[in-house]
């Protein structure tokens, strides 16, 4: 073999190949691609970043090819390229694909729910809408704040909660959903569900569309028993799954709780949470065939997205909120502004009769 | 072939004898199509010739009796541990010198085992490295011209090259 132990010249391309694939870090096949002329040859005309992203992420085999915005060196050759219009465009897909696999990875993790798009029932509207699962509290100007669905004779009616993500492509690694405890009922009954299962997908714009077939789900996760219990349950995806569309729906499968006054089974949560990364602005969708879901990944290199290395608690704890704002954010001072003046008022003029009342009439489910 | 046989006899490409049992060599397909082709009772005097040189041939038996127990019988968890202990301090090894000889030869006598255990010993020695690490660990010539190599580090901005 000589002095060098050069294995992409030594062995043959099976080989070799193999050998790149056993690595998992995508980081790893772009240093590999700048050590010599003939390795990045070979990185770049296997597409194995492509491969390796692919595998990270199944979700990407639909993508029928990739397209470059606001591209920097556009008017300086690739390095060592050949001017074969098949050889540039398995460029762009290193470039794209190196780029995707670094923002998979180090993208900030922070809330992804943008906006609650419906509830399959809701009992009360709108005061048990699901828009009240945004907020984490469950007491909200004295008032409790969740969501609650219709109540049923049969447990097995399922419920799902729709939500549409911050942007159409973010990597999704853990939702969180908190069962309600309904406090002011005999025995503080927990409305959770027997079970959690996770959907992901785009909306169908096809006219024909039925009412549930309103989006096509390109991922459903295992399903996740939930406990009865009074705390944000997590639910952490067997591995990080790239949500292309921007649609996600929690499916509450089976009931537990029957409220007393009626018989009925009911399913209540008080908060939902989505932790993942956007991918926006750097990365876009165009969904080109809505019934197989095959989209143009698009790549903008020059977008400012946020880099941030590690995990941190704190960004995880203070950035749902930074991204659920826009008009909830008035509607949060305002309402934390008539507690203050409540609460100033209730010091004074405490009737605990009058509250009582107004209690249980507020709140049956 | 008699049943009486336990161990054969093989030829490295260097012209050396070496033993293997039955069992052992069983891990490969060549070499248990070989089993039944020839004959290996004691007036038989062919013996087989495997074009592997003598440092790799030792190392590959080494792993086929390692092995063979467990490939023949099916092991516990315990055993499965184990083995995999010994596979990990079994490839550390020389790159240059012997990793990919054995690579070449776990291809050649089709040994899907040891072949996937060297691809990812092989990989794992560039995880994590960087860019002038890798060229190290096997001897490669950096042949970008320094503007290219200004252009790779404006491409990849995440990339570590020293």
């Amino acid at each position: 073999m000589g002095s060098s132990v050069d294995f992409i010249y030594w062995l043959d391309r099976d080989m070799s190949h193999k050998i790149l694939m056993c690595l998992d870090d995508p980081s790893d096949l772009v240093r590999i691609s700048c050590v010599s002329r003939s390795w990045r040859h070979f990185v770049i005309g296997n597409g194995l970043c492509k491969q390796l992203c692919l595998r990270m992420f199944p979700q990407l085999s639909r993508a029928s090819c990739v397209a470059e915005l606001n591209k920097s060196g556009a008017k300086e050759p690739e390095v060592g390229s050949s001017s074969s219009m098949e050889w540039q465009a398995l460029e762009k897909d290193h470039r794209v694909y190196a780029y995707l696999a670094r923002a998979c990875t180090s993208f900030g993790i922070v809330g992804c729910i943008g906006e609650t798009i419906g509830a399959s029932s809701t009992d009360n509207f709108p005061e048990e809408s699901i828009d009240n699962t945004l907020e984490a509290r469950d007491i909200i100007n004295g008032r409790a704040s969740y969501w609650s669905s219709k109540g049923q004779r049969n447990p097995g009616v399922p419920e799902t909660l729709t939500y549409k993500l911050v942007c159409p492509i973010c990597v999704i690694m853990e939702i969180s959903v908190h069962p309600f405890e309904a406090f002011f009922q005999p025995g503080n009954p927990i409305y959770s569900a027997k079970s959690v299962r996770i959907k992901m997908g785009h909306p169908n714009p096809s006219l024909d569309a039925s009412a549930d077939g309103k989006y096509v789900w390109t991922y459903i996760s295992p399903e996740f028993p939930m406990a009865q219990e009074n705390e944000l349950q997590k639910f952490k995806l067997p591995e990080p799954v790239l949500c292309i569309g921007g649609i996600l729906q929690i499916e509450l499968l089976g009931r537990i709780q029957r409220q007393e006054m009626d018989n009925l089974f009911y399913i209540c949560v008080s908060h939902v949470k989505v932790v993942g990364r956007p991918l926006s602005p750097a990365f876009g969708i165009e969904i080109r065939e809505p019934s197989s879901g095959t989209f143009v990944l698009k790549c903008d290199q020059l977008a400012k997205c946020p880099t941030q290395p590690a995990f941190s608690n704190e960004v995880q704890a203070i950035s749902p909120d930074y991204v659920q704002r826009r008009l909830r954010d008035f509607q949060q001072i305002v309402t934390m502004l008539r507690e203050n003046v409540v609460q100033v008022v209730e010091e004074y003029d405490w009737d605990e009769e009058d509250e009582v009342d107004d209690f249980e009439e507020a709140y049956a489910l | 072939m008699s049943s009486s046989v336990e161990a054969i006899t093989v030829l490295s490409s260097d012209g050396d004898e070496f033993k293997i049992t039955v069992s052992a060599a069983k891990l490969s397909k060549p070499l248990n199509w070989m089993l039944e082709d020839v004959c290996f009772s004691d007036d038989c005097d062919e013996v087989p010739t495997i074009e592997v040189n003598s440092k790799t041939l030792v190392k590959v038996i080494e792993y086929c009796e390692k092995h063979a127990p467990r490939a023949n019988s099916g092991a516990s968890d315990s055993d499965a541990e184990e083995l995999k202990k010994w596979d990990i301090e079994f490839m550390k090894m020389d790159v240059k010198d012997i990793l990919f000889h054995i690579l070449m030869a776990a291809n050649y006598l089709h040994m899907e085992g040891l072949y996937d255990l060297a691809c990812q010993t092989a990989a794992d020695l560039m995880k994590g490295m960087t860019v002038s690490q890798i060229r190290k660990i096997f001897h490669i010539k950096n042949d970008f011209s320094s503007e290219e190599q200004e252009q790779l580090r404006r491409q990849h901005p995440g990339c570590s090259f020293d």
